[in-house]
């Protein structure tokens, strides 16, 4: 009886100095996919909880992230970390009230000492800071290096060589690029923005996407109609119905097994490619998206985007898991872990080196190429939503036959220069 | 129910009568074939460790209708996760929208069934015609905003009151009690009972096909129910069913074993819940159920 | 009755006091007023204000995110009406999507619940069998029926080759021309069963004496069906064509998660639209619209079912 009084006290001490501890704790909270990804990125996140145990992070994983995080956020509500799809959502939030201007921890919690000065940029709304870039990104043309050497043929660096290759690939009976859009639509606009930078050239599209020219330009017309060409050689995915109803499992293992020769895809296709080639047992690389001048030039784009929610009970504490989640060394572990694309911040060249190579060369090639004027535009970072969704969607009624190069690109010029003319255009860094 | 009428006087049967049961038979299982055969592939997949739930899918052949190297592996997984407490959370959600939306429904389908006062078609018009035709997306944002503001979010309150009123129970209700002879009600009016006394005492007790009916609309739409709870609750405690289900599909991939078993679980509700009440599910929607 | 009511009250301490008053006060304002209450508050709340709102965001140039928006009148309905060609297009999609679902599914499941009422042995069985898809989430049925329309290695496919038939490696759900019918098919896939299990009910609370009465006047199989089944389930087949056709106009969750209304629009219909305006395009303003256009094509539906009823069709 004694013992039992005793423990009954003791644990009764426990609880009270448990709750009192409860009370002084901050919790900031963040959604999440569930899945493959959480299970990698989740405990490296958590383990931001051993250093200060007054704040805490907890990721609620929520299905159907994005669209959940929208709603409760005008509804007033939603996680203290909103991550977005892209800055023109960012855009909308900022103007509504919903995000909280972010200058002042920048300041404080010395963000542009590690942050590229231009990704910093990408986060402005109308000259405030209410966003950090995350998961930088860029397209590639990767190439399964077994059947490259069966057949003798070496990655092309220009468009000629492209088109010539692709012939070649094609006669030979493979699948040129292993693709579909089944899995997710919106991969369309991968080619459409790809194929303006690399044939129209950066410097133009950086001319329509300020106004300077329209998107009917002749060098724009020229990128599409090669794009069509391509499509309509069946190219992609081995014909226009495949490249409709390939699922990603199918491309990927196309590219893999050896029945498809190359794939355009954007950098986060590297941690599949790593698993499904070590299967498969056959090679694979990657070079820039050959151009049409032959410059080695790269396409930007960023997957998601961090900002803190204005109905956030503790922003102070928010930024401070936002410090930590985008510093070199937190961003580098997940790199290394997980083949995370990092946010756009210097990460050491020792992390660099403990990488595949030909990971490690992205991220080298890319930062190079974007001091070097050699960069150009995805359209989900750089393109307003409406234009965007005309892009991908409108596209294929141009490969379906539907509609002319011309009459697509006159209607992106209508639906582009209103939202221009509103002001809704993503920040585009000046060249 | 007449016992089937005796034949007037015996005779062989034709061949046609041999013939037409089998064909009759064999016609309904190409049916159940058609509809078998992708639901094996998805019952097996379950029972199929994920790396090789496509295996033999892609080219498809037999061997993917069995589970290849069986394991328990995404069951296990589904109920570490927390799918038990999920089942849990939708039993209780599904039995309390029966009960109090049950209530609330049945009371003013007998009011719009029995009564007559001012602005009863109005009302009714505008009551169902506007759940039934209201897309729900549209309303999505404007019911989040009200909910949260009485402070609702992560609550089983807010989970459960938005999903109480259900047109087409109304309906139901309102046509079956609109058919129950006046004599009934009025002799019992007569003996001094009042209205409530004569809804729980004399009609409810005849009311058994409207009630499963009623019943088994609402717990299964509960049961099936998704992007509310979703967005309203994303505490994992507060977790139903399809959401935990959904969650298996992540950003960068799939878990299709555990996708596929979750959904074989919660199929297995609804069905058993249905087949046994099929009956009464017509009766109270063709309002015949007083024959 | 007419004794007590001599005298017409007017002020309300007068009607207060009458009893004849007060009875029909209660019988038909209050108790009725009173049954309703509960139903109506929760109705309020959950459904009246909201699409109250949505009427009127459909008059506004919301974005869907940033709440203060500019009062526009029908601007967006007559961009909707006379400038959205595609909408035309929707429209179009949605009414053969009706065409489709108010005849395959039931002409299915008359036959086969046709079948299953004479079978005598597990029946029950069968039934349960065929309803299994109607309960199942449209994500996994979607996934099962992409995989299986695989043109290289889909069953059909597969089974095709195996068979030595040509013609059936096609991409279905990857041609403008078979797109928005195999989504059809698959929709129907899951949904018909649901059908024949209320046919299948409904025959068999048929009186059998009807069956014996017409075997009597000396009635053929058809003749049976035509004369004592289809008019003892007429009242549930006519329901349900009223409620397909509406959701044939809501029809939004298996295009989704199959082609988002691809390929080049061969697939899109109204509520896809919807969901891209509001939320890819940030116009929810003009989805909202678009919403309201779906609701009176529903309205518009229901409306002729009550005529009908009321021309003394039993419905």
């Amino acid at each position: 009886m004694k013992h039992l009084k005793l423990m009954l006290s003791i644990a009764l001490l426990l609880l009270a100095l448990t709750s009192v501890g409860a009370q002084d704790v901050t919790t900031v909270t963040m959604w999440f996919a569930e899945g493959a990804t959480l299970d990698c990125w989740g405990p490296i996140m958590e383990s931001f909880n051993d250093i200060d145990p007054s704040v805490q992070l907890e990721i609620v994983p929520q299905a159907d992230t994005w669209n959940a995080t929208r709603t409760a956020v005008v509804g007033g509500g939603g996680p203290d970390i909103v991550r977005t799809p892209g800055p023109s959502f960012v855009y909308e939030m900022a103007q509504a009230g919903l995000i909280l201007p972010l200058d002042a921890f920048a300041e404080e919690m010395g963000w542009g000492e590690f942050f590229f000065d231009w990704a910093l940029d990408l986060g402005l709304v109308d000259g405030e800071l209410y966003s950090l870039s995350d998961e930088l990104e860029t397209l590639l043309l990767y190439y399964n290096v077994d059947v490259f050497e069966a057949n003798g043929w070496t990655p092309p660096e220009t468009m000629d060589e492209l088109n010539a290759l692709g012939e070649e690939v094609a006669a030979a009976g493979y699948t040129v690029f292993s693709h579909g859009n089944a899995s997710w639509r919106p991969s369309n606009e991968w080619f459409v923005g790809e194929y303006m930078t690399q044939i129209a050239g950066p410097h133009n599209v950086y001319k329509a996407l300020t106004g300077q020219i329209p998107w009917t330009d002749e060098s724009m017309v020229e990128a599409m109609e090669i794009l069509d060409a391509h499509m309509q050689a069946g190219w992609y995915g081995g014909g226009l119905d495949l490249y409709f109803t390939n699922e990603g499992p199918t491309r990927r293992a196309m590219l893999a097994d050896g029945s498809a020769a190359m794939n355009i895809e954007g950098s986060w296709a590297i941690r599949d490619l790593t698993d499904y080639h070590s299967e498969s047992g056959q090679g694979w690389d990657w070079v820039s998206v050959p151009s049409k001048t032959g410059a080695d030039q790269f396409t930007i784009g960023m997957g998601n985007t961090s900002s803190i929610n204005a109905n956030s009970a503790h922003p102070e504490a928010a930024a401070q898991f936002l410090t930590w989640y985008f510093s070199p060394e937190t961003q580098g572990a997940m790199l290394t872990s997980c083949l995370k694309g990092p946010a756009p911040v210097e990460i050491s060249a020792e992390v660099m080196g403990e990488l595949d190579p030909r990971i490690a060369k992205v991220y080298a090639d890319l930062s190079d190429a974007s001091a070097n004027d050699r960069y150009g535009y995805t359209t989900w970072t750089f393109w307003p939503p409406k234009s965007d969704v005309y892009i991908y969607e409108e596209v294929e009624r141009v490969w379906t036959g539907e509609i002319t190069v011309m009459d697509y690109l006159e209607g992106l010029n209508e639906v582009f220069a209103a939202e221009l003319e509103a002001g809704d255009i993503p920040p585009i860094p000046s060249r | 129910m007449n016992p089937p009428s005796a034949p007037a006087r015996k005779q062989r049967k034709p061949l046609r009568a041999y013939l037409q049961p089998a064909f009759v038979y064999a016609l309904l299982l190409l049916g159940v074939v058609l509809v078998v055969l992708p639901l094996m592939w998805a019952g097996a997949a379950s029972f199929t460790p994920n790396h090789k739930v496509f295996e033999f899918a892609y080219p498809f052949s037999w061997r993917a209708l069995f589970p290849v190297d069986f394991t328990l592996e995404a069951y296990e997984n589904l109920f570490a996760r927390g799918f038990g407490r999920a089942v849990g959370n939708t039993f209780f959600l599904a039995i309390a929208t029966v009960i109090l939306g049950g209530g609330a429904n049945a009371l003013a389908g007998f009011a719009f069934g029995r009564f007559e006062f001012r602005g009863k078609n109005f009302l009714f018009l505008a009551v169902i015609m506007l759940t039934f035709m209201v897309p729900v997306d549209l309303t999505a944002i404007p019911r989040y905003i009200l909910v949260n503001t009485f402070g609702w979010i992560n609550t089983w309150q807010g989970l459960l009151i938005p999903g109480l009123a259900n047109s087409l129970v109304i309906f139901l209700f309102r046509q079956f009690f609109a058919e129950i002879p006046q004599e009934l009600i009025d002799a019992a009016r007569v003996d001094g009972a009042s209205w409530l006394r004569v809804l729980i005492s004399i009609i409810l007790p005849i009311s058994k096909p409207v009630l499963v009916a009623a019943s088994l609309l609402m717990f299964i739409s509960q049961w099936n129910a998704f992007f509310w709870p979703l967005l309203v609750a994303p505490r994992k405690e507060l977790r139903v069913v399809q959401v935990e289900i959904s969650l298996a599909i992540g950003q960068y991939g799939t878990i299709w074993n555990e996708l596929l078993a979750g959904s074989m679980i919660a199929a297995i509700v609804p069905i058993l819940l249905v087949i046994p009440f099929q009956r009464y599910y017509v009766q109270a929607i063709t309002g015949t159920g007083l024959d | 009755m007419a004794v007590l009511a001599q005298k017409k009250p007017t002020t309300i301490f007068e009607k207060l006091a009458d009893e004849t008053w007060r009875r029909k006060f209660l019988r038909n304002v209050l108790i009725p007023w009173l049954f309703i209450a509960p139903l109506l508050i929760i109705h309020i709340f959950v459904v009246a204000i909201p699409a109250v709102q949505g009427v009127y965001m459909s008059m506004t140039d919301w974005g869907g995110i940033n709440p203060n928006v500019n009062f526009i009148g029908l601007e967006n309905y007559h961009k909707l009406l006379f400038e959205d060609h595609s909408f035309g297009k929707s429209l179009n999609n949605n009414i053969n999507w009706m065409l489709f679902f108010l005849t395959v599914p039931f002409i299915l499941a008359l036959f086969c619940a046709t079948m299953l009422s004479q079978i005598k042995r597990g029946g029950m069985i069968y039934r349960s069998i065929l309803f299994i898809p109607y309960v199942l989430a449209s994500v996994v049925t979607t996934t099962i029926w992409k995989n299986l329309l695989n043109p290289k290695d889909g069953i059909l496919a597969t089974t095709a080759r195996a068979l030595g038939i040509e013609g059936f490696e096609v991409a279905f759900l990857g041609r403008t021309d078979t797109a928005l019918i195999s989504i059809a098919f698959i929709d129907n896939w899951h949904f018909w069963g649901f059908l024949m299990i209320l046919f299948l009910a409904s025959m068999q609370s048929i009186p059998p004496v009807l069956y014996d009465a017409a075997k009597i006047d000396g009635a053929n199989r058809w003749e049976e069906f035509r004369h004592v089944t289809l008019p003892g389930i007429r009242p549930i087949v006519l329901f349900m064509f009223m409620m397909v056709a509406i959701w044939s106009f809501l029809a939004f969750d298996y295009i989704w998660l199959i082609t988002q209304g691809g390929p080049g629009g061969a697939s899109e219909v109204i509520a896809t639209q919807l969901y891209k305006n509001a939320f890819q395009r940030f116009e929810a303003g003009y989805a909202a619209a678009q919403g309201v256009v779906i609701s009176i094509f529903a309205g518009f539906i229901i409306l002729v079912f009550v005529m009908l009823r009321r021309r003394g069709w039993d419905i």
